[in-house]
């Protein structure tokens, strides 16, 4: 997979050739935080290529792609992201994005909305609203919490960035070879996927060793008024049981054009765990373009 | 018509792995074989392993449709080996 530079790092990214020519648009797909490109290849971008040139490149920190001491802001990831479009020569695209990829995808949005031909957003949690949750009841919360102390676990659900919290621990868990349950597995696994302890150490250095968790974990830059002001196509999905839901019912009343759908039952990796959903539901808001 | 033999996408296979790890410092025992998993041996990410898959198809300028050999009942396989990734190859090339 070829390498270019961009914002001052080496960003990785693969393209995938559109089976129906060289007119096809662009589509490009942006993971979330503690994964990489994998993500979305082995699901989607076969399907998704008979459509579009699909293009996937692994986030700053993440995969194959420079780990820096800092530039982990949403505002700047947005930046690697410009500069890897402009260096592609992609004007104008569809975008997919799942959970922090969202966050850089809607952060790019405010910065170049011409960029966006639509945008899928996944279970994109946002600043603004993980402060206001804690004093808000996360139903599916209460129950992984005991899951959580059934492995001695000091993670509590209520905390607003719970999510990469766990992630460091069963990444400690992972690293030092302790058997986890098949309950917390599947909490984390779509992530930290193939018990890879590269992927887990590779997590753990970015959490420890640079600005990453203070930058991640930060004021996103997303206002409510920037976001209204986005008015091109969007399809928001949200996980029903997903601690990200109440940013979803928020977007809800902030986009009146767009259209939301949540999938039932679901947690906040449903593009792993249900992707013939998501893809179907892609295709249907493509089809309606 | 080019014809691959199984011992030739073999050869294929190893030297491409050993190119995606030569700056990993990993050096297996006996060294890369049928054996070797990716992931428990070689210290594969799920990354590495799309990595793979594309020098592949790169390799041999088709698509290969791993994702049949990845995905197993809806969920990535834990672990590959070497063999397993020659014969899916031998199948599809």
């Amino acid at each position: 997979m070829p390498f270019v530079q961009t914002n001052g790092i080496r960003t990785n990214y693969v393209q995938i050739d559109c089976e129906s020519g060289n007119d096809c648009e662009d589509l490009v797909m942006v993971h979330g935080l503690a994964t990489n490109l994998a993500f979305w290849y082995i699901h989607y971008a076969s399907a998704f290529s008979k459509r579009y040139r699909v293009t996937l490149y692994d986030l700053r920190g993440h995969g194959r792609s420079s780990i820096t001491d800092s530039g982990y802001t949403p505002k700047n990831m947005a930046v690697d992201l410009q500069q890897l479009l402009d260096h592609l020569s992609i004007e104008r695209a569809h975008f997919v994005a799942h959970s922090f990829g969202g966050v850089v995808a809607l952060n790019l949005a405010c910065l170049n909305p011409d960029h966006f031909a639509s945008l899928v957003l996944a279970d994109t949690h946002i600043s603004i609203v993980r402060r206001v949750q804690k004093t808000k009841n996360w139903e599916f919360g209460k129950r992984i919490q005991p899951i959580l102390e059934q492995h001695s676990l000091d993670v509590d659900v209520r905390e607003p960035y719970f999510g990469y919290r766990l992630l460091s621990a069963v990444a400690h868990l992972q690293i030092q070879n302790v058997e986890i349950s098949q309950e917390l597995e599947d909490l984390v696994s779509p992530l930290m996927g193939n018990n890879s302890k590269r992927t887990a150490n590779q997590w753990l250095k970015l959490m420890g060793t640079t600005q990453a968790e203070k930058e991640l974990m930060g004021d996103d830059g997303l206002s409510l008024d920037r976001l209204r002001k986005l008015n091109f196509p969007i399809l928001a999905m949200y996980g029903e049981y997903s601690q990200a839901m109440s940013t979803g019912e928020q977007l809800l009343e902030v986009w009146p054009h767009a259209d939301f759908r949540q999938i039932r039952g679901a947690g906040h990796f449903f593009p792993i765990t249900r992707s013939s959903e998501l893809m179907e539901n892609c295709r249907q808001f493509w089809n309606g373009l | 018509m080019v014809v691959f033999t199984k011992e030739a996408i073999e050869k294929t296979l190893v030297e491409i792995v050993e190119d995606l790890i030569q700056d990993w410092g990993i050096d297996p025992d006996d060294g890369i074989t049928g054996t070797t998993l990716l992931v428990n041996d070689l210290d594969f990410a799920s990354v590495d392993i799309i990595q793979l898959c594309v020098a592949i198809e790169q390799h041999y300028d088709r698509k290969i449709g791993f994702q049949d050999l990845l995905m197993k009942d809806g969920s990535y396989v834990s672990d590959l080996s070497i063999a397993q990734m020659v014969d899916f190859l031998v199948d599809r090339i």
